[in-house]
């Protein structure tokens, strides 16, 4: 059983012990102090001595009785100081071995492994910290025992023949990572640009309170002309609110913008993905470095993303979605893992390549009707906000202004019209193609054989119209964040049609990669 | 297509009526604390709704339907949304028999069936004889175990 890096010990003593003493100082100091009951400043500092000594006694035992192993068939982790716990994680199990080291980590020599598989609703083992090396080590440990119980291969049984095996699977295209895709620094460059990072614009909002006075002045000045108020405050009416909130959107847009484009310059700098055995390899990152390995037997879905502004230059990026958790966290705001961005002739090839499927389908649009009914709903929403503002104006008064919101009538038909061309399916030989997205449009390619429900669901609304949404279920963790394969507003028909189509797909598939299975008429045997 | 027992409709209009109730009740002390209209407002937002719960329990049990296919579990249900699910059999990570307390005093089943799909997507087959759910959930557990292919999971 190996412990993690010696650091760590260190680390947590200090960390525990900081935990430790702070709670006296704020039970005793702050909550009885506010409860009016006078504490001897005295007591609270040996209070606080002591609760340190306890966590960081407690910090050290927990780095002590932490320990790991990787074995013939499974990683075991021991640990727990008070309540103890032993963990095995089947090696062919695990889905993503995600290392990732912020850069003081780099300094230290140190790294956090993470792996992942598909049970449970968190990492199944986090090992903070261990040195780098051993990160890597631990990496292709974990895939030479996966592909070596793959291919049948007696996996070593005690230490002696384990220490032999990464030596042998290298021998057989293990070992060193095939380069697959590096990003040039130009197409960098324009990723950065042109990849919308959702977080970055909450964090420029969030920001803007705390901005700097020349700010506020600046907003105040542009707000003016608009009737802005005479200064910031949360005494001001709706109309003074509005001409803020005009003028400050762009801002927030531009410093999100800015913002993600620095986050992802960081984030993707020097990005390479490479081939080793059966898994794809990729590492990325300036100051912080993120490394990780996705084994492609286990690849449930890949989609091909384009934001707005990659389409018109012809790019996409390329994400692989497993069942592992941290498939979706290490690829922040669901950004593409295997290729940031490329040609979009070229992210098809390599999905194609990878997944076997046709390139660059042609997507069946659904029907127009469904576009009347995004104008519909938009024309709706409107209203809404509308009467909302309409009604506050009648009863408070300082809402003179609560028409602006029908602006927004003259583009709704543009955004129905941009919706409905955004969205639409095709069906392979062995895949269902689903499109949807305008402002970052998202191809995923679902195999036939990785679908785990599929439904059709109508709304009130869809049942008049006769359309229907089609949802193809795979296990990729993406599918629990709202990124799951729906291909939406089909002809109520075609939804039910490709319901049934698809469910003698997956039989289909199933039939040629696994033993045959009795058929059903006789697979179902007399009750009793 | 099956349907499911008649009985389920009481357990869901129970659970409804203690929402209306706890409905009229939150109106009830926010129309004490701030509006001063009176009890009747409580009293009469949750005899608008309890109305509303019952019909809606009865076109929710009316679009209920259920079969174990060729392939696959098919089930059909909602009124708002309604959606058409189909479980294949070798997708089927574990069958469950659950009787809650309500459940229980009717002489009712639950079969929840689980799949490695999203999370939220595990189907439950409410309102069933007890007798019923345990021989579809012993079906449903031979026909799952039958083939065991590789999900990638």
């Amino acid at each position: 059983m190996r412990r993690l890096h010696p650091l760590t010990g260190l680390l947590r003593t200090g960390q525990y012990a900081l935990y430790g003493l702070s709670v006296p100082l704020f039970f005793m100091g702050a909550v009885l102090g506010l409860l009016g009951v006078d504490v001897d400043a005295g007591l609270i500092i040996q209070t606080m001595g002591l609760g340190g000594l306890v966590g960081g006694a407690f910090g050290l035992a927990s780095y002590l009785r932490y320990r790991y192993e990787v074995r013939a068939e499974t990683l075991v982790v021991t640990e727990g100081v008070l309540a103890r716990r032993e963990r095995e994680i089947p090696v062919e199990r695990v889905q993503n071995v995600d290392v990732h080291q912020e850069l003081l980590h780099r300094v230290l020599g140190l790294a956090i492994v993470r792996i992942e598989t598909a049970g449970g609703t968190g990492t199944e083992a986090k090992l903070n910290f261990v040195s780098g090396s051993e990160a890597g080590r631990l990496q292709e440990e974990i895939r030479s025992r996966r592909a070596d119980l793959a291919e049948g291969r007696e996996p070593g049984r005690d230490e002696a023949t384990a220490a032999g095996t990464p030596e042998e699977s290298a021998d057989q295209g293990g070992g060193a990572a095939t380069t697959l895709f590096a990003l040039t620094p130009r197409d960098l460059l324009v990723y950065s640009v042109t990849e919308i990072r959702p977080a970055a614009f909450a964090l420029s909002l969030l920001g803007l309170p705390l901005a700097d006075r020349v700010i506020a002045d600046l907003l105040v000045t542009l707000a003016g002309p608009l009737g802005g108020p005479e200064r910031l405050s949360l005494a001001m009416t709706v109309d003074e609110a509005l001409a803020v909130a005009l003028v400050a959107f762009p801002l927030v847009l531009l410093g999100g913008w800015a913002l993600g484009a620095v986050l992802g310059l960081l984030g993707y700098w020097g990005f390479q993905l490479g081939r080793r055995g059966s898994d794809l390899v990729y590492e990325r990152g300036l100051t912080t470095k993120y490394s990780g390995s996705i084994p492609l037997s286990k690849l449930q879905t890949v989609t091909v993303t384009a934001w707005l502004f990659q389409r018109p230059l012809g790019y996409a990026g390329l994400r692989m979605e497993t069942a592992g958790l941290g498939s979706q966290r290490a690829q922040q705001d669901g950004a593409p893992s295997a290729i940031p961005l490329a040609a979009r002739d070229r992210v098809w090839s390599f999905a194609a390549a990878i997944e076997g499927c046709e390139e660059a389908p042609e997507i069946q649009r659904p029907p127009e009707r469904a576009r009347r009914v995004y104008a519909v709903r938009y024309l709706l929403a409107i209203g809404v906000v509308l009467a909302v503002g309409l009604a506050y104006d009648a009863a408070v008064g300082t809402f003179t202004r609560w028409w602006v919101p029908a602006l927004l009538v003259l583009v709704a038909p543009l955004a129905a019209h941009l919706k409905w061309t955004s969205r639409g399916y095709a069906l392979g030989d062995d895949h269902l193609f689903v499109q949807r997205g305008f402002w970052r449009r998202r191809t995923s390619v679902v195999p036939y054989r990785r679908l785990q429900t599929v439904a059709r669901s109508r709304t009130l609304f869809q049942r008049r119209l006769e359309l229907a949404d089609l949802v193809a279920d795979t296990a990729s963790s993406f599918a629990l964040v709202g990124g799951g394969a729906v291909a939406h507003d089909l002809p109520a028909e075609t939804a039910a049609d490709l319901r049934d189509r698809l469910r003698e797909e997956l039989q289909t598939s199933l039939g040629a990669a696994a033993p045959a299975r009795p058929t059903a008429g006789t697979a179902e045997p007399s009750e009793s | 297509m099956e349907a499911l027992h008649p009985n389920v409709r009481v357990v869901w209009a129970a659970v409804g009526a203690v929402l209306a109730v706890a409905l009229g009740g939150v109106v009830a002390a926010a129309d004490h604390l701030w509006l001063s209209v009176g009890p009747v407002l409580g009293v009469g937002v949750g005899a608008v709704v309890l109305p509303g719960v019952v019909l809606y329990v009865v076109a929710l049990y009316r679009t209920w339907r259920y079969e174990v296919q060729a392939d696959a579990l098919y089930l059909e249900r909602g009124v708002v949304k309604h959606v058409e699910t189909a479980v294949p059999f070798v997708r089927i990570q574990h069958v469950d028999t659950e009787r809650g307390p309500v459940e229980r005093l009717l002489g009712l089943s639950s079969v929840v069936v689980y799949t490695a799909g999203s999370r939220g997507a595990d189907v439950e087959i409410p309102g069933l004889d007890p007798a019923d759910a345990d021989a579809l959930h012993d079906r449903l557990r031979r026909l799952a175990v039958e083939s065991e292919p590789d999900d990638g999971v």
